[in-house]
């Protein structure tokens, strides 16, 4: 890490205003990719039906009681997330990490 | 615009800045004659400059004028303190240089003694100098204070007016300044002004100096501004553009032995550029590779993105310009010029750095192995030229191997392979998709895999070779593969940035074996000889050659590939 942090003050290399935008879509569009695909699989979504909240923080319903009664509630929304780390070397050695891969997925299981 | 001039005037602070590039080129253009520039290690009794002549719209007479430069402020240390004390180089002027070192044909003329900074005289100075100007001004000798406030008025008076310096190329070199931390931004501003510039039509003799002592300037200002931001990218960028467009403008200077007056001072002021260029990629050098080349990754992360395309491209243009500094390192080394005044030395030394740290920036950065532009064998033909001129292309055999099977494995497994487009939207896009359509219009041409070809014939075994010709057999079955020279209107073109130009040799295809393909480039050798064309070849400045083919990215021609058969 010592070495790593050394290169923090490096201006030099990095990529112009213009190709940092490009990727930024790229990676919009492969993250919203990501979340219509895990809402099209989503066991939930196929239960529940769904409502777009477009402001504040908690939501604001009515919850319906026996004999007709609807009783209003107001719940904070919560956040779960899932995340997982993205390998350095498939960024600074793109192929040899590829090869690296390729080699553990076709190399043999050592028999006991 | 005087702003710009003095703040950068004030941020001159190396000796060589201020008194061997800005003064000498801006007392030519309000009238003076330069008669000497300071010289390291010699006896200059005071002087730094001397000039005579009268000073456009000043001056009524001829006057001897003698410099005596400091850089940036001069503070109350720089007027007492030390050998060098402005008080005593100022003594040794009157006392010395005007006894002795004066010529017969000036002797007679009035003299005046300017005391000249970048930035200002401290408060606490002033009155020693009042004092001092006053106490020894006689009927021939008088004093002047030349500091940044008056070097810029006259920037803007000779070279700098609007009446000789159009809107455009003023705009465009004021934005460029602005932009020195964007350096995409800055370079096609600091191109713009320089092309305005440099590659119109020159009335006369006097305006193509002209031309060239306002580009000079300017370019150097944005390079004092760049290194005042620390951001060594743009000065890299616009002085490596200077020096091509510079070359553009003075290339038909006929070789003979007495050049004239005005050629002698065309080829002063590219010597000026080419010094400025090698400088700052120095300077480059020094920030980046040479300080984290043995961190593994280090240099790799420096480019701060998730993409590894950005990571590839920084690092291939990292590699070509190391290759490029050291190609100019080895050959200005052997020149005889040099020799005589004794930096072979030094400049030998530099090439060596240069080859050690590119061999441990390709060790700690893997992603050099797999180029992702097929125009990155610029690059690599680069470093093979420079290791050949230094004998030591064995340490760089491996490395051109793992290359040869990492493009072709990355091939077949779909990975990022070089492909022939150059925008970075379909670089970052890339591997798009896997359809053979895809890999046909992306891999259409190759200029790399030929010559990755040419050199495993001598660094491969017959399993590894047979294995590349398969691998490229298999997948891309239809790319022409193909090398490039250059032809008769090259020279015109090059050095201004255009690419339409030269002869595509075809039929060095890999699969038809290492003979049909030195055979090719044999024939092709006996019909493209323009290359002994370019004026640049011509006076032996290969590298300029070479930089112009890696700024502009034209293939490297085959003339440059193998030096020893």
């Amino acid at each position: 890490m010592k070495d790593v942090n050394s290169v923090n003050h490096l201006v030099e290399f990095l990529p112009s205003i213009e190709r940092r935008r490009a990727a930024g879509i790229k990676e919009r569009n492969k993250n919203k990719e990501i979340q219509d695909k895990a809402h099209e699989d989503s066991i939930i979504s196929k239960l529940a039906s769904k409502q777009d909240l477009l402001y504040g923080k908690k939501s604001f319903f009515l919850m319906g009681e026996e004999g007709g009664n609807a009783i209003p509630q107001v719940r904070a929304l919560s956040e779960f997330s899932y995340s997982v780390e993205v390998p350095r070397l498939s960024v600074i050695d793109a192929v040899g990490f590829s090869e690296m891969i390729t080699v553990f997925r076709v190399e043999k299981k050592a028999l006991k | 615009m005087k702003i710009i001039l003095k703040e950068y005037l004030g941020s001159l602070r190396e000796r060589g800045d201020l008194d061997a590039l800005v003064l000498p080129n801006l007392l030519s253009e309000i009238g003076l004659r330069v008669l000497n520039t300071p010289m390291l290690g010699t006896r200059q009794n005071g002087v730094d400059i001397a000039a005579v002549g009268r000073i456009k719209g000043e001056d009524e007479t001829r006057y001897l004028y003698l410099f005596c430069i400091k850089a940036g402020n001069v503070s109350r240390r720089d007027w007492s303190t030390g050998v060098q004390a402005v008080r005593q180089e100022l003594d040794e002027i009157r006392d010395v240089y005007l006894r002795s070192n004066v010529a017969r044909e000036h002797a007679d003329l009035p003299v005046k003694i300017c005391l000249c900074c970048g930035g200002e005289l401290e408060e606490t100075v002033i009155v020693n100098w009042a004092g001092y100007s006053d106490r020894n001004t006689t009927e021939k000798i008088s004093y002047e204070e030349w500091n940044g406030d008056r070097l810029a008025d006259l920037m803007m008076r000779c070279l700098l007016a609007r009446e000789i310096l159009d809107e455009e190329p003023r705009r465009n070199f004021q934005k460029a300044v602005a932009m020195v931390n964007e350096p995409d931004a800055c370079y096609e501003y600091a191109g713009a002004f320089l092309r305005c510039l440099l590659l119109g039509e020159c009335g006369s003799r006097r305006e193509q100096l002209l031309r060239l002592r306002q580009s000079f300037i300017c370019l150097h200002a944005v390079m004092a501004w760049s290194v005042e931001a620390d951001n060594l990218e743009s000065s890299y960028r616009v002085s490596e553009l200077g020096v091509l467009l510079c070359w553009d403008l003075i290339r038909g200077i006929e070789q003979k032995k007495a050049l004239n007056k005005h050629e002698n001072s065309l080829i002063l002021i590219f010597d000026q550029f080419l010094r400025l260029y090698l400088a700052a990629a120095e300077m480059y050098l020094e920030k980046t590779a040479y300080s984290h080349s043995d961190k593994l990754h280090a240099l790799s992360l420096a480019v701060r993105s998730r993409e590894a395309v950005d990571v590839n491209l920084a690092m291939f243009e990292l590699l070509g310009r190391m290759a490029v500094q050291g190609i100019w390192a080895c050959l200005l080394s052997r020149s005889s010029e040099v020799d005589k005044i004794g930096v072979a030395r030094p400049l030998k030394d530099r090439a060596d750095r240069i080859l050690d740290t590119m061999v441990s920036v390709i060790n700690s950065n893997p992603t050099l192995c797999s180029p992702i532009r097929d125009d990155h064998m610029i690059e690599v033909a680069l470093v093979l030229y420079f290791a050949q001129l230094t004998e030591a292309e064995p340490r760089f055999l491996p490395w051109l191997k793992g290359m040869a099977d990492r493009t072709t494995f990355a091939l077949i497994s779909n990975s990022q392979y070089p492909i022939c487009l150059t925008d970075y939207s379909d670089l970052l896009m890339h591997p798009a998709s896997t359809e053979q359509s895809y890999l046909d219009e992306v891999c259409s041409g190759s200029v790399l895999y030929p010559y990755l070809y040419f050199w495993m014939q001598y660094i491969s075994d017959e399993k590894e070779i047979k294995e590349f010709t398969a691998r490229l057999k298999i997948k891309i079955p239809d790319c022409t593969y193909q090398a490039w020279f250059p032809d008769e209107d090259s020279d015109d073109l090059i050095w201004r940035g255009e690419t339409y130009h030269g002869i595509c040799v075809t039929d060095l295809s890999p699969l038809y074996g290492h003979e049909k393909l030195m055979e090719t480039l044999s024939q092709a050798f006996q019909v493209c000889t323009a290359i002994s064309e370019i004026s640049a070849v011509k006076i032996g400045l290969i590298p300029l050659f070479l930089t112009a083919c890696r700024h502009y990215r034209l293939p490297v021609p085959p003339n440059f590939w193998f030096l020893r058969v």
